[in-house]
């Protein structure tokens, strides 16, 4: 029973750091799908979807049929939207995690 | 220090009704619902009386009595705001759990783990888990309820050496894979490696076991087509969407779908609320490793820590999926449910934790009149 009860124990430790893990994961996650980069977080709090550096606001001069350009991400085709995982965040709706 | 545990945890009792009669207040008060007001006034009567008067007369361990019952109170108040009737039946489920807990009390004090109820309590656990394989159109959820008395059964035969406990075990894993449960199917595995590590450290054991469930999951996860589903990004988003406070009109991805009533309840109250939430079950996992590891006999220490260990993965792997982290169909946290097979599940494992902390304070209360009669 000795025995046991110390396996328990150790099986009791794997469960808090499982949790902890599963914590620091999840808030993770829901910060990337926010848009939101801990490094930069006091300007995130003002415009809670930051863009790349170096990338400007204003939308991307129109690039010609059938090319895309690599380095703006922003530039739209409205006749066809494609949305990559993960860049949705940039050019949809904004997920505002503060309520302002 | 029992004058000090039992203020605690009428503390936490309190703090829980206190919150579990505002949850149907606010609404009532804004909207002038009866249905609200009723509810406002039972809640936090059932949550007091459940862990004060059942958990005397059972002798039921307070702390699991509190938590499982403002959980299912959280429950209840995720269907209050928008649809009260639909809150009260949710109330009814509720108490069909908590006539269960109390079921799963009384079972693990009454119960002998002899060979017999150990066949008989696995026999129904895979007659319960094939049911659906006999009869397709079953749409009832008996696969937890399958679970429950597997686990009975294994920690039954763990009593009396490791070999005779793999049958059932086996068996639940394989019946779970062929209907394409992985979830469940993970989790089973996860509990039954550690159960086996537990019950018998032992490396010829433990690593026949492990590599045995390790190419059951992998062959059939790793190379059936569809048994694993693609990652969904969309309930990360959803959740996202509800923002650390909630939202006032729920939005239609984070509205009741499926049995899962994580995502609502984020939606109403908010990311913090849903996360603290969410913690809340780590003191529950730890609570029944604590019962387990004061337990008497073997039976009922494995007994508890199967249980705490399934809570505690189940938890895990549900938030895990609905988080964006693991691609798994299922996202619903034990007691958050509107599944009455569901809840009455988990809420007759959390008994049988309460029955085996009561068991153990038996114990406690025999030592000292022993050792006072001896002086």
């Amino acid at each position: 029973m000795k025995q046991m009860r110390s396996r328990f124990r150790f099986l009791t430790l794997l469960l808090v750091c499982g949790f902890l893990l599963a914590l620091v994961l999840c808030a993770g996650n829901l910060l990337k799908t926010a848009g939101i980069s801990l490094p930069r977080l006091p300007s995130a709090a003002v415009s809670p979807s930051p863009l790349p550096a170096g990338e400007s606001a204003e939308p991307a001069p129109p690039a010609p049929e059938g090319t895309l350009s690599p380095s703006s991400p922003l530039t739209e085709d409205p006749a066809m939207e494609t949305v990559s995982p993960g860049t949705d965040n940039l050019t949809q709706t904004e997920y505002n995690l503060f309520g302002l | 220090m029992n004058r000090q545990k039992s203020s605690g945890r009428f503390r936490f009792a309190g703090a829980a009704a206190l919150l579990s009669g505002l949850f149907f207040l606010v609404p009532a008060l804004r909207e002038g619902n009866a249905t609200l007001y009723l509810l406002a006034a039972a809640v936090p009567c059932v949550l007091v009386l459940g862990c004060t008067l059942l958990a005397r007369v059972f002798s039921l361990d307070r702390m699991i009595t509190a938590l499982s019952l403002y959980l299912c109170a959280c429950g209840m108040a995720v269907l209050g705001p928008d649809a009260p009737e639909e809150a009260l039946a949710q109330g009814m489920r509720c108490c069909a759990g908590l006539l269960a807990l109390v079921m799963g009390g009384v079972l693990a004090r009454a119960m002998v783990p002899s060979l017999l109820a150990a066949s008989c309590a696995g026999f129904l656990g895979l007659l319960a888990l094939a049911a659906p394989l006999f009869s397709p159109g079953l749409d009832l959820p008996l696969a937890e309820a399958g679970l429950v008395l597997v686990l009975l059964s294994m920690a039954a035969f763990l009593n009396r050496g490791s070999l005779p406990a793999l049958m059932p075990a086996a068996g639940a894993l394989e019946l779970l894979l062929i209907q394409r449960q992985s979830a469940l199917a993970i989790l089973w595995g996860l509990v039954l490696i550690l159960i086996f590590y537990a019950a018998d450290g032992r490396l010829v054991i433990v690593l026949p076991v492990t590599a045995a469930v390790m190419l059951s999951l992998g062959g059939v996860l790793g190379f059936v087509p569809g048994s694993l589903p693609a990652p969904d990004p969309s309930s990360l988003e959803a959740l996202a969407s509800a923002g650390l406070a909630g939202v006032e009109s729920l939005p239609p991805e984070l509205a009741v779908s499926g049995a899962s009533l994580f995502p609502p309840l984020a939606g109403h109250y908010g990311l913090i609320f849903a996360g603290l939430t969410g913690l809340l079950y780590l003191p529950l996992a730890l609570r029944g490793a604590f019962i387990a590891s004061a337990a008497r006999t073997r039976f009922h220490a494995l007994l508890a820590m199967g249980v705490s260990l399934m809570l505690g993965l189940k938890t895990l792997l549900a938030l895990l999926t609905l988080f964006g982290a693991l691609p798994l169909e299922d996202t619903v946290l034990p007691l958050l449910t509107d599944s009455l097979p569901s809840l009455c599940a988990w809420m007759f494992l959390l008994g049988l934790q309460c029955g085996i902390s009561g068991r153990n304070e038996a114990d406690l209360a025999e030592d000292a009149h022993l050792a006072m009669l001896e002086k």
